[in-house]
């Protein structure tokens, strides 16, 4: 099958198209000269790294409180113009700082805002993938931002910003609260957290989930059986699967079948059905 | 005169103001899609054909004064207004709203006559929020923000809950099925903060009113269920903290945080044609919602002596839940019942954290941190009425949760960063289900523990100042042990392992300039995972096992002095799909998505600059016969304009 989708590609007119279209305007523009280098996102044209301790001067407190930041361990000095310089903490993130110094400082003056995804992917190589999974939050579409769920200058990085609460499932509750609202019937799994059962980065299944089979649900609600009953699945006092050719599990997921659909919970029916 | 006044101040501020930096980015652009368009709308979030009008906009301006007025527009669906005097305060505005379409398309069952449904229109959410804040800066004074925010989601979406499709006797959920949503929120924020004698204090109130209208359809062959929710709370957040760093070697902070909610709304089912057991008539006339939560927290870090920071941190928590709905329940099969539904739970857990970082080490940072859970809920569940499956259910959970990490990072040599990490978690939970009149269900769990191991290793090398490379693995294993009570006749009681979950995560990225003018970044990923649950030798459940790789490259090249160029390609597979059909419903999925994106940009003056994009997409699924698949070309132009 890779062989055929290799075939598919190479022989496309449109990706060979694009292909040698670029490599000869590549080769027709290489011998022009130039007097501007490229810039390597998220890099900044023209700046340099200065360190923390210059970051420090204006912004005291952030500088102070990196440090119980769990941020702060990769944290490394660095040599700078041939110059120990504290770590570039700041910089590691928001990136080189001396034209913001040499501006005088200033919201959004050459320094990147920390809004920028390719800040944080630069570092976290798998996010970066899943983020392009078929199923994902929108933040390289510029829709959200790694930090409306992560508080990069926080001691707990899964707290966004100025967040009252101190839970991690506070984070998903700030926009997904009819799933987080409390129910008669509250479904235990949601005590373990969302990332039980959804990757908030991506997935290739819809709705970020994990898995959309029934291993999902029968990794925490699988029963103990009895001898001799193999292909038989008990849940509870319900069989559901093995007792005839449309047995439950045959049918589909336990919430796609639409028989446990109130997933985050149920105001009627401690079985979660509705 | 007050109002000529303010006028008069307004002018005066203006005459100082110095010329705004205003940009302006109008932009047209066309897509072009072959193969399913609903698909092509999900992933995309808009339709195919032309789209057109100002794609960017900003203005910035120093009006004098230290004052400074900024606006940002992103399209017509994003705005952004900031007006602040230094040392006196800022106004802060905010408008987003962004379309999520919804795929309808359903389950696929192969063997079927018609293996797969799509629900005609597009159905879609238009999700956006609404904010105002004002701050005041005074100098010496507290700082004072006071802010409202509104976030409302209004439309459809598409639902992973599958009606019926049944054919020479053999039933499949593979049906799509629909949800109408009607959300909103409204926030208010009240947030003092100000420092004493080196002490920060902050308190933060808010307010929530919530309020959600929801229907959702399960349509099968001769009937359909309709589920139709509202509700609403009232939500009241207190947040007080108090922090200090007495000096360079000790920091501390302490926190409470109370929490009441009061919620309240109704509820109805209705099956036409009931034909099953299942298929039953709610309506709950009554329902009540309440909970009220106590968090308090006390950190202290402190650095005995320099390259050593030690913290420790404790967090006590107090909530009480309860519900309570009366249920008007008719079933299809027997008479008209009505119930009353209740549930209390009490909630109290104490979280320990330790932790260190050590420096001292030359390029190296060594840390370890160790976090402990002990909890204890009270779950009271009662059903009374006329139904047949009343029950009393008194469940006390005791729960207690390990979590130790410990982490290096270092850079022996400039060229050299190698860090890695390993996690150890262990969640315990013992159920004691002292009073379980339905016996055996729902407390048929009686212990649950979570296992969890984490590896992760890191190397980036930087060999010249023209290439870097790093190489990431990680490693997640979870096993869940399972204990579960006996039903007479059915099942043993016992324990065992009920679910494995492995993975293997491989990242490489790189980048290279081999020449000042070009830039190469290359990402390869591959993820192997594996999901494996306690089936009992059932063939309608399968392993969930699969690959997914994902190559992600971009390139950018100077042209010339004015005109840059960048290349964008992205490449992600799947292969997880197993044909189970003839015991159970696929769910596996087998598919790819390739994109390729080019771009050119030229300055053509100091205010004068214009951009263009063409891109290329395919999504192929063949694990649903290509239903999915779909083929789109994107152009785009736009010019900014700087006045």
């Amino acid at each position: 099958m890779r062989c055929a989708l290799k075939k598919q590609y190479f022989t496309n007119p449109v990706v060979i198209g694009t292909i040698s279209g670029l490599a000869l305007i590549a080769l027709a523009i290489s011998c022009a000269t130039v007097n501007r280098v490229v810039v390597v996102p998220p890099m900044i044209a023209g700046a340099k790294y200065v360190g923390m301790d210059s970051c420090a001067l204006c912004h005291e407190k952030e500088v102070k409180n990196f440090t119980r930041t769990q941020h702060s361990r990769i944290e490394l000095r660095e040599v700078v113009d041939k110059e120990e310089v504290a770590g570039l903490g700041c910089e590691a993130c928001h990136g080189p700082g001396s034209l913001h110094v040499e501006a005088g400082g200033g919201k959004g003056k050459f320094i990147l805002s920390g809004k920028e995804a390719d800040s944080c992917f630069q570092c976290h190589l798998d996010k970066r993938a899943e983020f392009s999974l078929a199923s994902h939050h929108p933040v390289r579409e510029g829709k959200m931002h790694c930090t409306a769920c992560h508080n990069p200058h926080g001691d707990d990085i899964n707290q966004p910003a100025g967040a009252l609460h101190h839970r991690a499932d506070a984070v998903c509750a700030q926009c997904h609260k009819e799933q987080a609202r409390p129910r008669v019937f509250e479904h235990e799994a949601m005590r373990e957290g969302c990332t039980t059962c959804h990757n908030p980065h991506g997935s290739i299944n819809a709705n970020l989930l994990v898995q959309r089979d029934n291993n999902l649900c029968l990794k925490c609600h699988a029963q103990v059986a009895a001898p001799n009953t193999a292909g038989t699945v008990m849940i509870g006092k319900v069989p559901h699967a093995g007792f005839a050719g449309n047995s439950l599990l045959q049918q589909g997921t336990c919430f796609s079948a639409g028989c446990h659909t109130a997933v985050h919970g149920s105001d009627v029916n401690s079985h979660l059905r509705y | 005169m007050k109002r000529v006044a303010l006028i008069l101040l307004f002018a005066a501020t203006l005459s100082r103001a110095a010329a705004p930096e205003i940009t302006v980015t109008p932009g047209v652009n066309f897509a072009t899609v072959s193969g399913n368009d609903d698909k092509f709308r999900a992933d995309f979030g808009r339709d195919d054909g032309w789209m057109g009008g100002i794609g960017e906009a900003t203005w910035h301006q120093d009006l004098g004064n230290e004052t400074t007025f900024d606006f940002a527009a992103r399209g017509a669906f994003q705005l952004q207004l900031d007006l602040t005097k230094k040392e006196v305060g800022y106004l802060r505005a905010g408008f987003s709203q962004f379309r999520k379409y919804s795929d309808t398309t359903g389950g696929f069952y192969q063997p079927f006559t018609t293996p797969s449904f799509q629900l005609a229109g597009d159905p879609h959410l238009d999700i956006g929020n609404i904010t105002v804040e004002v701050g005041l800066t005074l100098p010496k004074l507290p700082l004072i923000t006071l802010g409202y925010e509104r976030q409302y989601r209004t439309g459809q979406k598409s639902l992973l809950e599958w009606g019926g499709v049944t054919e020479a006797g053999v039933t499949r959920k593979i049906y799509p099925s629909v949800k109408n949503v009607d959300e909103q929120a409204d926030i208010f924020k009240i947030g003092v903060a100000y420092e004493i004698k080196n002490i920060q204090l902050d308190n933060q109130f808010r307010y929530e009113r919530y309020e959600t209208d929801t229907k959702r359809v399960t349509l099968e062959e001769g009937k359909s269920v309709t589920v139709r929710e509202t509700y609403q709370h009232d939500a009241f957040f207190n947040a007080f903290r108090l922090d200090s760093r007495l000096n360079e070697q000790v920091y501390w902070s302490v926190g409470y945080l109370y929490t009441t909610l009061s919620g309240d709304g109704g509820m109805s089912v209705n099956t036409a044609l009931p034909v099953t057991a299942f298929d039953r008539n709610w309506v709950a006339r009554v329902l009540d919602l309440g909970t009220e939560s106590h968090v308090l927290n006390a950190n202290l870090m402190f650095g005995p002596f320099k390259g050593l920071t030690l913290y420790t941190g404790v967090q006590a928590e107090q909530t009480d839940a309860d519900g309570l709905t009366d249920a008007l329940l008719t079933t299809g099969l027997s008479p008209t019942t009505t119930n009353q539904l209740q549930s209390t739970t009490d909630k109290t857990s104490l979280t320990e954290t330790f932790g260190a970082r050590y420096t001292k080490i030359p390029h190296t940072t060594l840390y370890a941190e160790a976090r402990l859970t002990q909890q204890q809920i009270d779950l009271d569940e009662v059903q009374t009425g006329t139904a047949a499956d009343n029950f009393v259910s008194q469940t006390d959970t005791e729960i207690f949760r390990q979590d130790y990490r410990a982490g290096f990072n270092t850079a022996p040599w400039r060229i050299v960063t190698f860090s890695g990490r390993y996690r150890y978690a262990l969640y315990q939970n013992d159920y004691d289900a002292s009073i379980d009149t339905a016996a055996g269900y729902p407390a048929y769990i009686t212990m649950q523990d979570f296992t969890t191991d984490e590896v992760m290793l890191k190397l980036t090398v930087r060999p010249c100042t023209y290439f870097s490379a790093s190489l990431q693995y990680q490693l997640v294993a979870t096993d869940i042990q399972t204990g579960t009570a006996g039903v007479p006749a059915l099942a043993p009681k016992g324990t065992r392992i009920s679910g494995e979950y492995n993975a293997n995560i491989y990242s490489v990225s790189a980048t290279l300039t081999p020449i000042s003018r070009l830039y190469l970044m290359g990402l390869v990923s591959y993820q192997d995972t594996c999901t494996k649950a306690f089936d009992n030798q059932a063939a309608a459940v399968t392993a969930y096992n699969g690959d997914v790789y994902t190559v992600l490259g971009t390139a950018g090249f100077v042209i010339d002095d004015k005109t840059d160029a960048t290349l964008e390609c992205s490449y992600s597979f799947s292969d997880n799909f197993k044909n189970n059909a003839a015991a159970g419903l696929p769910l596996g999925l087998d598919n790819q998505r390739t994109s390729l994106i080019a771009g050119l940009s030229r300055k053509f003056t100091d205010k004068v600059s214009a951009r263009l994009r063409y891109g290329w997409y395919q999504y192929n699924e063949t694990s649903n016969g290509g239903l999915n698949d779909y083929t789109s070309q994107l152009v785009s132009a736009a010019c900014t304009v700087r006045f």
